[in-house]
Formats: structure tokens, C-alpha cells, sequence
């Protein structure tokens, strides 16, 4: 694992800028969905503020049951006379204007608390998977267009302050279809979210990630489904949202450059205290290969001949192969047409009358 | 990468990615992956998870039948990880079948009948008929 491969900086207007930077560390992390997913139903509920029913709704009556012999269920029926609401059931779930079931409480348990460092096995794992293309792809991102993945783009992005220039890069760099693709998406939400401020859904774009802030944030804040983030603040959730692996991510040279400060290498430590990255079970994860290769295959045993089973049972009569195979002889006997040679005709009719008259002679 | 093998990314993206199509009354997963020649979600048909992989499309503009080709060397670069041959619709459906069959030959070997199925069927389905029968009134 000590060689990385190397990965060239895009400028700003599309262009080579001719810099190439070691793959940091970060990316030869792990990449465990599993990890990733349990964490991120921890992390997503983080975000929640409390709700709950009036504490007293349902309950301000003064209804008692009526108890038995009225004919009536013993729920609690509301006393008095003179309105419509006297006589009727109250505080039930079942009951018009009474409670509901199990009222919901502001105290219920709304955050979830991970552990530091699965939460940063599963960040770590989540900027591996936006380094592999088929993961990208798979998410949904309309990467065709842009020249390599990860995508690291120059340092002059970071001090862009017009949105349009921003479009421009993203235009430039070949990321433009993915903010199509969510331009396109923009949809109202289904159920009831919509009358709860979450009326439209959208898919995410690109996650532009820099190491400071020249502007660039407000330039790409417009920019539909385009996101932001410094590098020293990744978070799971931007980096795989609905715990899907493969964000599409745009780095910032500066950014991508301390991502092995930050994570820490095979020589720079992290600047996590006492961090060190998840190690790989397998250097080579391509496991048919390396039982194709010279190594394993040179020490194994040879093949054994597998008997076949289960053979296929053919009619010889019908089969000539088959007839062929159970009686060799069946050619020459085909081939002399032995089976259609004729006995010689005996007078048998004769020699029955000739053996009848000698017994009669006999006797 | 190193870290991830194909077996790998099939396991991660065959329940949830942007290509599967699940339909009801309809038992098998579908895929609207590019390299999908039968329109499967399967780790045999999947193109994320293979470095070699053929795909036959319909280029409606130009009526031409095209080849896709995963280019193994630029897998970290999608602009470039593509390589199109493209035919001709005057082309004849034979001959259109034995182009397939030439351009991925030695490229997937076990993918050619699929491809040239692929390609005979898009050919046929691109063909319009050159009799044309006039409406008849029917009394």
C-alpha cells in the first residue's frame, strides 16, 4: 500500500493545470456500507427538534363514567346539560375530542449518540467510495463528462465571488450535468411533508470542498443542489446522503492537499489526536485474482477429475451414438444389414405332417 | 483502487443505484445501465461493475447503431472511459451483426451473441417497412 496513484489538478477553465498531487491516504480506506449505514441513522437523527401534542389535550374535561345500568359504555361521558357535548364519551383514544393513544412527549429520545471513532471509520469510508467511479455513477451523478474521479479542480475556485463564474467553472470542469440533473428533479414532495416547510425534493449535486473560504461559498450557494464544505468539517451526511457511498465530490487543490494532514498518511500523522486510519483485511480486495495468480496457483494441488454426475440417460434404440457406445458391434450389423437377412424357408408345415404320420405309424 | 475489486461494487450498488428499475407484476429487476445488454440488473450485465464492458445503443439523430466499449486504462476517468463505434443505418442487419461481432471480439468474448442480438434487434426495430398500405373505408 505505499505506492499512490497520482492525481492531476484541473484548472478553473477546464485545462490541465499541469500539478499532479499523491492520492491521499484517506482514499485507500475501507469502504464498509455497513459501518456507513448503521452510522449514518445515528448521526441523521441529530438534527431533530422535539414536538409533541399539547400535554393537556383531550384531558380538560371533567367527564366521569357513568358506570353500568345506563345502557351505556363505561367510558368517561362529560356531565351536564344544555350543549351537544354533554353525555358524549371523553378522554379515549377512541373517543371524539378526547386523547390520542400514547400522547407524543417533548422528552422522547431525539439524538443518537455514535461512537467518535466509527464515526470517523464511516466519514473516512465515504471519501474512499467519491473515488470510485462505479460508486459515483451508481449514486446517480452525471459524472460522464468530467476528466477524472476524485476531481480535484486549482486553488482559484476557492476565491471565485459571482455565481456566474461559478456556473462557469462547474461548466468548464464538466460537473454542469450534474446541477442539470437537479435542476430537472425539482418536484413537490409527496404526503405530508410538503405542509411541513419540506415542500419540494430535489436530488444532490456536486459537494465543492476547499480549505478556505475566498468567496467561494456564497458563489456556489445559488446553485441547485450544489453543496459546500470545508475540509476540516466533512460530514457524513453531505458525503453520503440516505447513506448511499459515491457523493460526487469537487476538491479544492489546497483541500485535497490536507487531506492527509487531516486523516493522516503512512508518514504524516493525523491531526486527530492519536488517530490512525482503519487498516485494509486485504491489500488486494480483487480476490479472483489473486487465487489466478502464479503464487497461489503454483502450490495447489492438480485439479481432480470431476466425475460427471447425473448423466443424461438417451434411448439407443432411438440414439445411434448411444447405440454405438453400448454396442460397438451395432455398426458392422447395420452396415451388413444382419438384421435384415432372411432365414432360409424349411418346409415346416411338411415336416410337422412327416412327424405326425410317423407317431401314427409308431403306434 | 486497490481496495475495491468488482465483486465488491456489485454487492454495493445491486440493491440501490441510479440504474434499477423495479416494476410491479414484473419479477426480475431491471437496469437502465448503458452496458446492460439484456436490460438486466445482473452482476454478469452490470457495467459499474466490470472494467470491460459492451454496450449496443439506437443514436436517434443520426439513425446510427453504436458499440460502447468501457476502456480499461481510463476507469478513474469518466470523460475518456468510453469508446463509441459507431454503423451506418444503411448498413445491412448482416452486416451490422458481423461488425458487432468483429468490434467485441477479442475485447468480451462471452458478450458477442448478446451484442449482436442487441444490435439485430435495434436494426429491426429502425427499419420501417417500404410498403405502405393506404387506409381502406370499410363499409
Amino acid at each position: 500500500m505505499s505506492t499512490r496513484p497520482q492525481v492531476s489538478v484541473h484548472g478553473v477553465s477546464g485545462s490541465d493545470a499541469g500539478v499532479t498531487i499523491v492520492l491521499p491516504a484517506v482514499f485507500k480506506a475501507p469502504i464498509r456500507p455497513d459501518i456507513v449505514h448503521s452510522v449514518w441513522t445515528g448521526v441523521a437523527k441529530n438534527k431533530r427538534q422535539a414536538y409533541a401534542v399539547a400535554s393537556n389535550a383531550g384531558e380538560q374535561t371533567s367527564a366521569e363514567s357513568w358506570g353500568t345500568g345506563r345502557a351505556v359504555a363505561r367510558i368517561p361521558r362529560v356531565g351536564g346539560s344544555g350543549t351537544h357535548r354533554s353525555g358524549q364519551g371523553a378522554f379515549g383514544n377512541m373517543c371524539r375530542g378526547g386523547r390520542m393513544f400514547a400522547p407524543t412527549k417533548t422528552w422522547r429520545k431525539w439524538h443518537v449518540k455514535v461512537n467518535l471513532n466509527e464515526k470517523r471509520y464511516a466519514t473516512a469510508s465515504a471519501i474512499a467510495a467519491s473515488a470510485v467511479a462505479p460508486l459515483v455513477l451508481a449514486r446517480g451523478h452525471r459524472v460522464e463528462t468530467i476528466a477524472e474521479v476524485p476531481l480535484v479542480v486549482s486553488n482559484d475556485i476557492e476565491s471565485l465571488t459571482k455565481t456566474k463564474d461559478a456556473v462557469a467553472a462547474l461548466k468548464a470542469v464538466g460537473a454542469h450535468r450534474d446541477v442539470a440533473r437537479v435542476v430537472k428533479s425539482k418536484t413537490i414532495r409527496a404526503g405530508k411533508g410538503k405542509l411541513r416547510n419540506r415542500r419540494w425534493t430535489q436530488r444532490r449535486g456536486p459537494l465543492v470542498v476547499y480549505s478556505e473560504n475566498k468567496g467561494l461559498v456564497k458563489a456556489f450557494r445559488n446553485i441547485p443542489g450544489v453543496e459546500t464544505c470545508d475540509v476540516r468539517h466533512l460530514n457524513l451526511l453531505q458525503l453520503a446522503p440516505g447513506s448511499h457511498l459515491g457523493r460526487f465530490v469537487i476538491w479544492t487543490e489546497g483541500a485535497f492537499n490536507l487531506l492527509d494532514n487531516i486523516w493522516g498518511s503512512e508518514s504524516v500523522a493525523s491531526a486527530k489526536s492519536g488517530y490512525s486510519l482503519p487498516a485494509n483485511i486485504l491489500a488486494n480486495a480483487d480476490v479472483s485474482r489473486i487465487i489466478e495468480s502464479q503464487e497461489i496457483q503454483s502450490i495447489l494441488k492438480p485439479a481432480k477429475e470431476i466425475q460427471e454426475k447425473d448423466i443424461r440417460k438417451m434411448n439407443p434404440l432411438k440414439n445411434k451414438q448411444e447405440l454405438l457406445r453400448l454396442n460397438p458391434y451395432s455398426k458392422t450389423f447395420a452396415e451388413k444389414k444382419l438384421g435384415s437377412i432372411k432365414e432360409p424357408k424349411t418346409k415346416v408345415k411338411n415336416a410337422q405332417k412327416a412327424k405326425f404320420m410317423q407317431i401314427l405309424k409308431d403306434n | 483502487m486497490t481496495n475495491v475489486s468488482n465483486d465488491f461494487i456489485w454487492e454495493c450498488t445491486k440493491s440501490t443505484n441510479a440504474y434499477l428499475v423495479k416494476r410491479k407484476g414484473i419479477d426480475t429487476t431491471l437496469s437502465r445501465d448503458p452496458y446492460a445488454l439484456n436490460n438486466l440488473s445482473t452482476h454478469y450485465e452490470s457495467g459499474l461493475s466490470h472494467d470491460k464492458a459492451v454496450g449496443v445503443h439506437y443514436c436517434k439523430p443520426s439513425g446510427k447503431i453504436c458499440v460502447i466499449t468501457k476502456v480499461v486504462k481510463n476507469a478513474n476517468k469518466p470523460a475518456k472511459s468510453r469508446h463509441i463505434v459507431e454503423f451506418k443505418p444503411t448498413k445491412s442487419s448482416r452486416a451490422i451483426a458481423k461488425a458487432v461481432s468483429k468490434t467485441v471480439q477479442g475485447y468480451k468474448d462471452e458478450q458477442i451473441y448478446d451484442a449482436i442480438v442487441r444490435a439485430s434487434a435495434i436494426k429491426r426495430a429502425a427499419t420501417v417497412s417500404k410498403k405502405q398500405f393506404a387506409a381502406r373505408n370499410r363499409a
